[in-house]
């Protein structure tokens, strides 16, 4: 078998448009909570972030699906056998995110008692999770593990990246090469 | 025979003006609004689905009756997300409460063609007194048919009738103050 130098189109394509995606949300939710006091603005931010994180949900099972389906180019031999168990263990942690944010958010707008729907960009309504319409319970725990997965998120990204850069400023590895078309 | 005839008709006639009250509504051209604020931006809705018994004495309004029912989960603004959200517990409640109904109790002449209703507006189960002037203008159609035109506008606190009591008791999204207008067409 062929090995392959760097993930496939599809998921370099996937991994950057999420990349973006979830730098906007995490953005716009620390923004809604604790900057914007401007009610009208707040509410289409919250519709705004509510169909963004839809589309992210979808767009995690595609990279799951894509995960499976494509050849993921090994790790480079440099690699010593801690870094290689970090990376794992940093890719787990950073799909994890990716799944736990969007459904933690699903929870929360599902279990609110305000009871607004989902319209996915004014396009189409996405359902809430049935049952449990106005349970306070789920609603606070959905909201605050939400929140603390939200800058844990961000702490894992961080990390993510200075991974990157430490292997390419300690041992000259490009690992940007595995998920780039150049070079 | 003539004569059995017209006698006939004056009858006929005379049941018509018998039955000509309670009035009928054109629900066509009838209309329940709703008004109000919400997060700063106005939003207007109809209720579509209603029935209005309109018993009206013009020479004696305080006997006159008026009575409506309209179905809760038929109020429509245009917004997805504000229709998908009216329904729900917290708002109109409409599968334990599907009903609101409006029964006057005492209707008074203010002037000529103003008059004052009194009257309990039930909503989520809370009867509440409400009263509110009233216009009544009458006029005829290219048909030489006569119809009436009701014209009347209200506000109501929707904490009151505990509307959105849990989603948003401190009036942070939705104003308090919600406009009824209700604009009926009656012949």
């Amino acid at each position: 078998m062929a090995e392959v130098q760097r993930y496939h189109a599809f998921v370099i394509i996937l991994h950057w448009l999420m990349a973006l995606c979830f730098i906007l949300m995490l953005a716009s939710g620390i923004a809604m909570e604790e900057f914007i006091t401007d009610k009208s603005l707040k509410f289409k931010m919250f519709q705004w972030h509510k169909s963004l994180g839809v589309l992210l949900l979808i767009s995690f099972a595609f990279r799951v699906l894509a995960r499976f389906m494509f050849k993921v180019p090994k790790l480079p031999k440099e690699f010593s056998q801690k870094d290689q168990r970090l990376a794992h263990f940093g890719h787990l942690a950073l799909y994890f995110f990716m799944i736990a944010l969007p459904l933690s958010g699903w929870l929360m707008v599902s279990s609110s008692v305000f009871g607004l729907p989902t319209v996915v960009f004014d396009i189409f309504t996405w359902p809430h999770v049935p049952g449990i319409a106005g349970n306070e319970g789920i609603n606070g725990f959905s909201r605050g593990g939400h929140k603390y997965m939200g800058y844990a998120f961000i702490a894992m990204i961080v990390l993510h990246i200075a991974a990157v850069v430490l292997h390419l400023k300690k041992e000259k590895i490009n690992l940007l090469k595995r998920m780039s078309f150049r070079g | 025979m003539k004569h059995t005839l017209l006698t006939l008709g004056v009858l006929i006639g005379a049941m018509q003006l018998a039955i000509a009250e309670p009035y009928s509504v054109d629900y066509s051209k009838s209309k329940v609004e709703f008004s109000g604020m919400h997060a700063g931006n106005a939003f207007t809705g109809i209720f579509k689905e209603w029935k209005s018994d309109i018993d009206f004495n013009f020479d004696a309004p305080e006997e006159s009756q008026l009575n409506a029912t309209f179905q809760l989960e038929s109020a429509e603004t245009g917004s997805t997300m504000y229709d998908g959200t009216l329904p729900t517990a917290d708002w109109f409640d409409v599968s334990n409460t599907p009903e609101g109904t409006f029964k006057s109790t005492s209707i008074q002449e203010v002037r000529a063609g103003q008059y004052q209703a009194d009257g309990i507006l039930t909503l989520k189960g809370k009867a509440l007194p409400v009263s509110f002037p009233f216009t009544v203008l009458t006029a005829k159609e290219s048909s030489e048919k006569k119809y009436y035109s009701v014209n009347a506008e209200f506000s109501l606190n929707r904490l009151d009738y505990g509307i959105g009591e849990k989603s948003d008791p401190s009036l942070e999204w939705v104003d308090n103050k919600i406009v009824i207008k209700l604009q009926i067409i009656a012949h």
